[in-house]
Order: C-alpha cells, then sequence, then structure tokens
C-alpha cells in the first residue's frame, strides 16, 4: 500500500489501518531491536512501544523522510533508550549491593543467538554479537542496519542524517574494532 | 603458523556469519498486545504527568523556580518598602517645617 494512503487512515484512526501497518512493519522494527538489544523480549517490548509511538504521532509525521527511515529511527531510539534504562537499572543494583541490600540484574546475560543465523554459523555469530556490544553506539547501529537489515550506506546515512562518507568511516571504523576484539578473544581461547 | 591460520579463519567467519541472516520474526498477536497497551496509555495520562512530575530534574527545577519566584517577590516587597519608608519620612518632614502636623482637634485648642 502505498505510504501516504496508510499515513491518512492512521490519521483517521481507522483500527484496520494499525493492523495493516503493525502486520507490514512489525519485523522490521522487531529485527532490528533484537539485533539492537540481543534479546528477544527486551526486543518485543520495545517494538510494542514503538508502534505506540507510532500511532500517537504520526500527526506529527510530515513526509519529509520516507516513512520506513521514520520508523528506524523511532525503532534506534527507543532501544538505545532501553539499553540506557538497563544500564541506570545495573548501576542502582551495583550502588544497592554496596550497601548491602540485594540488587537485580547481577547475572551476565547468555550469548545471544539470533534466530535468521544459518544453523552453521550459529557459534561464530553468537561470537560476533558479543563482540557488537563491544562497539560505540553509532558503530553498532550502522553496523547492525547494514548486516541484518541489509540497509545500504546511503539508506544507513537517511537513518542516522549523516553523509554517506560518515557511514562508510563508521562501518571501517566498526570492522576494524570488531577484528581486533576479536582476535583477542580467540588468542584467549 | 598452522594456529595463527587457524585463529584468522576464525575470525573471518565470525565476521561473515551475519551474511546472508534472514529477518527475525516477530511474535503473533503482536496487533493485539499494541493495541491494549495504546488503550492503556490513553487511560493513564494522570499517570503521566505524576511520572514526570516526580522525576528527579523536574522536581529540582520546579523546586529551584519556586524559590527564585520566592526571592524575587521578596526583593520586590522589600524594596517597595523602602521607597514607602522614605515617602513617608520626607511628607513627616515636610509637615513638620510648615507645621502641617496637626491631627486631632485637641492640637487646635492648644494652638
Amino acid at each position: 500500500m502505498n505510504d501516504w494512503i496508510f499515513i491518512e487512515q492512521l490519521k483517521e484512526g481507522d483500527t484496520s489501518a494499525y493492523k495493516s501497518f503493525v502486520e507490514t512493519w512489525q519485523d522490521m522494527v522487531y529485527n532490528t531491536s533484537l539485533g539492537i538489544l540481543q534479546n528477544a523480549e527486551d526486543a518485543e517490548d520495545v517494538t510494542q512501544e514503538v508502534f505506540v509511538q507510532v500511532f500517537q504521532s504520526i500527526h506529527s509525521f510530515k513526509g519529509d523522510s520516507k516513512l520506513s527511515t521514520w520508523l528506524y529511527r523511532i525503532t534506534l531510539s527507543k532501544a538505545m533508550d532501553h539499553i540506557r534504562r538497563k544500564k541506570r537499572k545495573k548501576r542502582f543494583a551495583f550502588v544497592k549491593s554496596l550497601f548491602g541490600e540485594e540488587g537485580e540484574l547481577t547475572e551476565q546475560p547468555a550469548d545471544f543467538n539470533h534466530p535468521g543465523v544459518k544453523l552453521d554459523q550459529k557459534e561464530s555469530a553468537a561470537v560476533l554479537f558479543r563482540a557488537l556490544n563491544k562497539l560505540s553506539d553509532n558503530q553498532r547501529i550502522a553496523f547492525t542496519l547494514h548486516k541484518l537489515e541489509g540497509l545500504s550506506y546511503q539508506e544507513i546515512s537517511e537513518v542516522m542524517k549523516l553523509s554517506v562518507s560518515a557511514v562508510e568511516s563508521l562501518m571501517h571504523r566498526a570492522k576494524a574494532n570488531l577484528r581486533k576484539w576479536l582476535e583477542e578473544y580467540y588468542s584467549k581461547s | 603458523m598452522k594456529a595463527h591460520t587457524e585463529k584468522q579463519q576464525k575470525i573471518e567467519a565470525a565476521l561473515k556469519s551475519l551474511d546472508g541472516v534472514e529477518r527475525a520474526k516477530a511474535a503473533p498477536y503482536l496487533f493485539t498486545r499494541i493495541y491494549a497497551r495504546l488503550n492503556k496509555d490513553e487511560e493513564s495520562i494522570w499517570e503521566k504527568i505524576l511520572q514526570l512530575i516526580s522525576k528527579p530534574s523536574v522536581a529540582f527545577l520546579g523546586l529551584c523556580v519556586i524559590l527564585a519566584l520566592n526571592g524575587s517577590i521578596l526583593a520586590w516587597v522589600s524594596g517597595e518598602e523602602e521607597s514607602q519608608t522614605a515617602e513617608h519620612q520626607i511628607q513627616q518632614e515636610f509637615a513638620e517645617d510648615y507645621n502641617l502636623a496637626v491631627n486631632t482637634y485637641y492640637d487646635y485648642e492648644i494652638k
């Protein structure tokens, strides 16, 4: 369906348009969230938050960018917010533990397995996902969008509001950092 | 040498492990959950306001605004009082100089 027709129907509050909209974009939003958060429950939670935000702010969508670009931006912003919230909780739990109170979230998360990865590559992918956590936010976002969502550098530049050369540079540094971390990892193991 | 090659192969394999990855699928009935959440969010506008107010940064800002308002009102009132006192003093001096400070009938009698 044409983006504009979709948007107009959403603005009118048409429930069937809502449903159709979610069905069209849910996998894209979920897959992106999952790539960033590396946790299925968190990704589902963020996916719900994204669509709620979309429906609440659809009136402010002016159409300056593509609908998919707008959705990617909301998804990434929500996912990064979720990570920050989790980090805050961890810090708070740590401080609480210093004062002798029992804190949550002290356990290390298990290796993440993306459901779309081929069976023979699961092990290598799990190591790569661990390495992705060591990257800066922008490098991680660019790498995830490129590898998991198959976006071109041009599309990533639109989502991240950067120039294409800046995205190229981000990807180059991301690959170099990943290689460095993987070298250390495989040297130890 | 062999170990080094093996390590390099593992690194390359890890870097290429996401090539050809398929999109993860969202859980079924996602729309039902989103719709329920949307309605719940619409109902709890007061909760949102309370959440906003209870944020430490907002609460601190509110406190600062109240203190600033108090301070400015205090400064304004004391400034006005001072000017009123000075004005009153001038009036009194003027009345005394020209013997205008007759307030009671008794004062007239004495004169």
